[in-house]
Order: structure tokens, then sequence, then C-alpha cells
């Protein structure tokens, strides 16, 4: 084994350590040696109360806690698209999708943050995945699970052949504990990848609106939004009461209220829409409505 | 009125489903942006029900429910941000004065009978308004105008 080190993805030093002799495409074990508070890792947010190891609610309650800076409006979202910028705002924002993948194959915690690093830095920077995002979010969304579906083959591959032949035959097996990790029962991993890219729209749709509606002045706008609809359909909160929404901002009547929510789901819809199509050819809607439909077929389980 | 939602009745939250639920209605926009808006009011009033056609044509929708959502789709027509969607409030307002005629007898607008008859008929040839909609305010029509001969 050798180890080498370089840049990682948000800068600070990382240390790979390569296995050579793997029969396939270089493998990585990523360690991560940075210092406490040091520009941590996208950490995945897991619910003991849910099968997913990854859920929309967690990454939209620590973006938007009450208190939270509003996001500023992306120079890109002017023109349309919501594409990734770089490498590192890709490696960012599929982290989500790409571990919650690799946890649901089975693998452990700590080997699904392991492996989800490694294919970050190895397929996603390393290969410049990101450069082949030229057909669309729905092409590039199919590549990455393709990509990250190879990857996790090769790494079965590998493991398995140094199991076979291990070098210092001290290899300790740790498969019970992967297995009772696995939850047979809830989605395939295919599926806890578009669970996970959805969460991923919808949190940028919210990051979006939000910063649309801090520049505008539509404060009244979005907090109604987000009490009524936000909160109470991902996060399982309490809708606020009308009553409290209309002391709160000074509301004569109860039809204020419906009315903004019926402007902010248009908005969020208008968003939403914007984001699944980023990519495609300005203006095609048609495109990112099909790609919103196909998702939402595939949380269905009416395509494979 | 005050708080013209009923809460007992939200969807599960905070899983597939309400993912699932998201893109559903995000999607419903898209292809149906005034009905959408019409449903996203019946779901403030009646999120068991959920949508304009399941609270306007069920006969066991309680009245109070359809009192409320009558007011707030009016302000939809009064105050709605497209044309589309300011005459779809129109239509489901009177809508819902129908339903709650058929349903439970009462009149819940200060129009005459004559009046609410033309707002009827008004609505049953507009083919926006869902058809399970315009069969329901239909039969209101004919339940209002009596017994022909």
């Amino acid at each position: 084994m050798r180890t080498v080190s370089a840049q990682g993805f948000d800068s600070p030093r990382l240390h790979f350590h390569f296995f050579p002799g793997s029969g396939c495409a270089p493998f990585l074990r990523l360690r991560d040696h940075r210092l406490p508070g040091q520009n941590p890792l996208p950490p995945p947010r897991i619910r003991a109360d849910l099968p997913y190891p990854v859920v929309v609610p967690m990454p939209y309650l620590a973006a938007h806690a009450m208190n939270a800076p509003t996001p500023a409006p992306r120079d890109d979202d002017r023109d349309g698209s919501a594409a990734p910028r770089s490498s590192d705002e890709a490696a960012t924002r599929y982290w989500g999708a790409i571990y919650a993948y690799i946890r649901q194959s089975g693998r452990r915690d700590d080997e699904a943050r392991d492996l989800t690093q490694g294919f970050i830095a190895d397929v996603l920077l390393g290969r410049d995945l990101l450069s082949k995002l030229d057909e669309g979010r729905g092409k590039f969304r199919t590549l990455l699970l393709s990509a990250v579906r190879n990857y996790l083959a090769d790494a079965y591959r590998f493991d398995h052949a140094a199991r076979r032949h291990p070098a210092d035959a001290r290899i300790v097996r740790d498969d019970a504990a992967a297995e009772s990790v696995h939850d047979r029962v809830s989605a395939s991993p295919d599926a806890a990848f578009h669970r996970a890219w959805v969460g991923m729209l919808i949190r940028e749709a919210c990051d979006a609106l939000r910063a649309d509606c801090a520049a505008r002045g539509r404060d009244m706008a979005w907090d109604v939004f987000e009490r009524r609809i936000l909160r109470p359909m991902l996060e399982g909160a309490a809708p606020t009461p009308y009553e409290d929404l209309m002391a709160r901002w000074n509301l004569d009547a109860p039809s204020q209220v419906s009315n903004t929510i019926v402007s902010m789901r248009r908005a969020f819809a208008g968003h939403l829409l914007r984001l699944a199509g980023a990519g495609n050819a300005a203006g095609d809607a048609a495109l990112a409505r099909t790609e919103l439909a196909q998702l939402l077929s595939l949380l269905e389980g009416r395509m494979q | 009125m005050t708080d013209p939602v009923d809460r007992t009745n939200r969807p599960d939250p905070a899983g597939d489903g309400a993912i699932r639920d998201t893109l559903a209605w995000v999607l419903h926009s898209i292809d149906h942006p005034a009905q959408a808006a019409g449903d996203w009011i019946a779901y403030e009033v009646d999120p068991a029900r959920g949508s304009a056609v399941a609270l306007l044509t069920d006969p066991t929708a309680p009245l109070s429910r359809i009192r409320r959502a009558r007011v707030l789709w009016a302000a939809l027509r009064a105050e709605g941000e497209t044309a589309e969607e300011r005459a779809m409030g129109s239509r489901l307002a009177i809508a819902a004065a129908a339903a709650a005629f058929l349903f439970h007898g009462e009149r819940i607008t200060s129009h005459d009978d004559a009046a609410m008859l033309a707002a009827f008929r008004s609505v049953t040839p507009d083919g926006a308004v869902p058809a399970e909609v315009r069969t329901m305010v239909r039969m209101a029509e004919r339940k209002l105008a009596g017994p022909v001969g």
C-alpha cells in the first residue's frame, strides 16, 4: 500500500491510501485526517425512526433553522441554470444521493462514508464526471447512478479478492454487523439514490425560494409557507394555526393566508421545475417536467 | 372563522409519502395550474379530502368546511395572481354554494334563488372545472329549479 496526499474537494489535506493489484479501477480508501472544526465533510442525516439512511427533512432542518441566515441568491439562478458550477460544489451537492445508494446496498455507516468519499475523490473529481454534464440533469442523474453502481462493484471485487488472498491473514470480517444494518425491507439502493436526489432538488428549491422572498421583501410569504406547508410536509411539524399567523403578521382575513399559500406553492413549483431541468436547453420546461414525472414514477416503483 | 384547517388528517410526514406528495402536487400545478390553486385551498380546509373534487362531491363533507372553502375560493376570485386562477376561484365558490344546497339543503350565499340558478348554469359548461364538480352543480341546479312540468 502506498499513501499519497492531495488537496481534497473542500480544501483540507486528505490522504489517499492506494491498494494496488486489485485488478480493477483504482480503488481508494479515503481517510479524513482533518482536525476537529476543520471544514467538516457534509455529514449524512440519519433518522433512527426511518428506514432510510438519508432523508430530506434533516438537511432541510439544518439549512432552514428559523434563525439561519438567508441563502444568498446564486448568480446562475438568473439565467435559469442551477447546475453545479464546480466539482467542489458537485461533491457537496451529490453527497447525499451517493451515500444513500451505498448505505442502502448494505454497507455499515462508516464503510458507506468511506466509500462515498472515495467515490467523490476518485470518480466524481478524479475522472471529472461533471464534465459529462452536457445533456441535462436527468442524464447526469443516470450517469452518476451508474458510476456509483460500478464503483461499488469494483470495491466489492477488490474486497473479496483481498479476503481470498489476505496479505497478513488477519483481516477481520464484520459481515454480521453490516447485515444487521442493511434494511432488506425498505427501498433498493436505486430507490434510496432517487429519493435522496429528489430530496436534494426539494432542498435547493427551498433555498432558492427563500432567497427570492428575502430579496423581494416577502418575509411574510416565506414564513407562512414554511409554517403551513414546508415544515408540516417535510418534518411532520404541526402547521401553525391561521389565527397565529394572522396575529404574527397583522393580517385581517384568513384568505390572506390562503392566497399567500397558493402564490408560494406556485413559486416553489417553479423553482423545482427549473432545478429539475437545469442543464437542459434554456426554457425547455417539457424536459424538466418529464424529469420530475420520471422521478415520481421511480419513487412509486413504476419504473426501474 | 379563525383557523379553517382541520389538522387531524395531515399526511404521514417526513417519509416517502411526503416526498412523493410534494412531487405530485408540483406536477399537478404544472399540468393544471388553475385547478391546482383550487385544490390547494381545498387542502387547507380539509386535508383529508385534499382536493376540490373530493370536498365538493362528498355528501358527507361537513357544511362548515364547505362554507369555509367558499370564503377562501371567493377570495381567490378577487385576489388570485392569474386570470385562470381568479376564474377558477369564482367557479369553485359557486360550486361550494351548489354543494351546500344539494347535500345539506342550505343556502350559504346572500343571493336569491334566481341568481343562484344563473350562477350554477354559468359553471356547468366551463370545461376548466372538473367534470365531477360540474355534474354535482348540474344536480344542484335541477334540485333548485324544481320538478319540471
